[in-house]
């Protein structure tokens, strides 16, 4: 290439201290709006996705397991748990005027012993009722499950065809399901009946915190869906009336808590990229009016030998984007490493689902991430370029002889 | 090329009245002779050598160049071409390809372009538009003849002040000009590197090219054909 050409990128790499700063100063710019981009829609996509787990209009619990300590604080935050109540419910809920279908599910928490690979929830539903954990399961794994086959969610180590053992019985992994980005990636599925042999088996070796229950007979909540066109809450609040013992909620009341967090953090991400891009602006307002009038008496000099006004502006042009956007480029790359690998962690922290973005979203992203930056550099330093490039030559001349 | 000044003037606002830096003048450059131009501090010289080489428009008055045919061989009546180019009527694009087709400037002071090493320097004009043919010879020779040969990988940083003077006068010759400006070539040089800067710009005047300098050193007349001395912006023949 021709030295005039090559003048843009000779500066940046011969200025190595002043280049880095201005990267920097762009990289951090970028790394911030790709980065919260990214993380916003992590938590709105991880969101929808509880929902569809969550997909009933109306959960019913025993009453004892209403409320934080019980059924949100396993779907929520992600600790194991159990609760039960007579398997007789489910045929006074689904006699409850307005609901159209219920499907039960039955819950058990394996231990850290040596009778069990390892901590984590279990699952169990009722393959004829379910329309929630079926349609997920049919992504990963077409056939039925059979006894003693269970399906592991995302995260949990364990591969097709391994063998899982929970209070001294073998099961067999069947599948791994599809990421959620949801508490539900570190639970256990299987059928009623599976679930049914390791309760009595937990009961048998004295490990289950409820030693009267009849394994055969309870059941640990029933998913509502309601008829077209019915009150949700006057079905919540029959529910609730005519069946002993229970609690019926609507999932939409479990999901607003994190739908309301949820605004709360995009509101502060969109604070924090306005404050960060107004900063930036300033900051590289300031660094480029600097290189640009240390430069000024080298810019004349360009113009003695010939340039015109149009291709120093070119060339200073050129200089300043080449910085902005391997700046950016940077910066998407280091929001890249802290996201990607982080999402669990910052899952687990903020007790919120998570799920990245696909790959269109997080190119849309980088190209937002990249165009900001590049307007805050053009921006931040129009008014200078145009005032070098028609700069009187004579007096620019002057300057620091 | 003959190069001609008519009645160029140039005056700045000082206070509340135009202070004259040029006043009236008229001058001409022709291929084949060296023109000094002498002066205090602050005279005008610049100014006149800047309004000359296209770098700073006159206040009133026009610069005329007329190409010789011939010019390239070194002869120095070549006919003239029909029409002259009035350099302040053409607009910046033409005026600055004008400048790095026509013209070799070696303005007053430091003047490298900091990033780029010293054959890079002296090559850069040569890269502005299309890319001159044997454009590495032609910096290699002319570094010889500079005698910075060794120093073509080195930085302007690195350079002493007569060798960063002989960079600026090899990359003001490197588009193979018809008029070189050296404005100052030869300040804070010591006598020996003074003697070299004004013997070469003396060769280049036989080579048929029209040299104006700047200079306040006494020892220039002696390479110059014509003396010019600058009094407050008045020019008069010395
Ligand atoms: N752009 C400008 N605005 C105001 N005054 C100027 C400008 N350019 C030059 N002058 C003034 O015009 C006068 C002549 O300046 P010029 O640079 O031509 O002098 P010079 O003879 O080259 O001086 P030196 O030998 O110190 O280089 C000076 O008094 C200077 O202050
Ligand atoms: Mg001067």
């Amino acid at each position: 290439m021709k030295i005039f050409q090559k003048l843009p990128l000779l500066n940046i790499l011969r200025r190595p201290v002043r280049s880095a700063v201005l990267l920097f100063m762009v990289a951090i710019l970028s790394f911030t709006v790709f980065g919260g981009a990214v993380m916003v829609s992590g938590l709105r996509r991880g969101m929808a996705s509880l929902e569809d787990r969550l997909g009933a209009d109306i959960m019913v619990v025993p009453e004892e397991a209403a409320g934080k300590d019980g059924l949100e604080s396993i779907v929520l935050q992600g600790n194991t748990g159990y609760f039960y109540m007579d398997d007789t419910r489910l045929e006074e809920i689904l006699a409850v005027d307005g609901v159209s279908q219920a499907a039960p599910q039955i819950f058990l928490a394996s231990l850290a012993a040596s009778c069990c690979s390892a901590k984590v929830q279990l699952m169990g539903f009722d393959p004829q009722s379910d329309f929630t954990v079926l349609p997920w399961i049919r992504k990963s794994y077409a056939e039925n499950l059979k006894e003693m086959e269970v399906v592991v969610g995302s995260d949990i180590t364990s591969e097709e065809g391994d063998t899982l053992t929970f209070y001294d019985v073998d099961c067999t992994v069947a599948a791994k399901l599809t990421k959620t980005g949801t508490n539900y990636d570190r639970c256990v599925f299987a059928g009623a009946d599976t679930i049914r042999v390791l309760t009595s088996s937990s009961i048998g070796k004295k490990l289950n915190q409820f030693s009267e229950i009849d394994p055969n007979h309870v059941i640990s909540c029933v998913l509502v869906n309601t008829q077209d066109g019915a009150d949700m809450d006057k079905v919540v609040s029959a529910i609730n009336e005519t069946v002993d013992g229970v609690t019926a909620v609507r999932t939409g009341s479990m999901v607003s808590g994190i739908a309301g967090s949820l605004n709360g953090i995009s509101r502060i991400v969109r604070v924090m990229i306005i404050v960060v891009f107004v900063l930036a602006f300033i900051i590289m307002m300031i660094a480029f009016t600097m290189l640009i009038n240390e430069r000024r008496r080298e810019f004349a000099l360009l113009r003695v030998f010939g340039v015109s006004q149009g291709s120093l502006a070119r060339s200073v042009w050129s200089e300043i984007l080449l910085i902005c956007l391997t700046g950016a480029l940077i910066g998407v790359l280091a929001a890249l490493l802290v996201t990607v690998p982080f999402s669990g962690a910052l899952q687990g922290r903020m007790d919120m689902p998570m799920l990245m973005p696909g790959i269109a979203s997080m190119l849309k992203y980088l190209l937002l991430a990249v165009l900001i930056a590049a307007a805050a550099g053009t921006l931040s330093s129009c008014w200078n370029v145009n005032r070098v490039c028609r700069a009187d030559i004579g007096l620019a001349l002057r300057l620091e002889k | 090329m003959i190069l001609t000044a008519e009645k160029i003037s140039r005056s700045f606002p000082r206070g509340s009245r135009e202070f004259y830096a040029l006043q009236e003048t008229d001058i001409t450059l022709a291929g084949g002779r060296m023109t000094v131009l002498q002066g205090r501090s602050g005279s005008g010289k610049t100014t006149l050598l800047n309004i000359l080489a296209g770098l700073q428009s006159p206040s009133s008055g026009r610069v005329l160049a007329q190409m010789t045919r011939g010019a390239e061989d070194g002869s120095v009546q070549g006919e003239m071409a029909p029409a002259a180019t009035d350099l302040y009527s053409l607009d910046d694009k033409e005026l600055s390809r004008f400048r790095n087709d026509h013209y070799g400037i070696v303005p007053q002071g430091q003047s490298a372009v900091a990033a780029l090493s010293v054959l890079e320097n002296i090559m850069l004009p040569g890269t502005v538009y299309s890319q001159d043919v044997n454009l590495p010879e032609k910096a290699q020779a002319l570094m010889e003849r500079m005698g910075i040969a060794d120093l073509k990988n080195a930085f302007p940083k690195e350079l002493s002040g007569g060798e960063m003077r002989r960079m600026s006068i090899a990359r003001a010759m490197i588009r193979d000009p018809q008029v070189l400006f050296a404005d100052e070539p030869a300040s804070d040089l010591d006598d020996e590197n003074r003697d070299t800067v004004f013997s070469i710009l003396r060769e280049i005047a036989d080579e048929g090219k029209a040299v104006l300098v700047v200079t306040h050193e006494r020892c220039a007349r002696n390479y110059a054909d014509e003396v010019y001395q600058m009094d407050a912006g008045a020019l008069r023949l010395a």
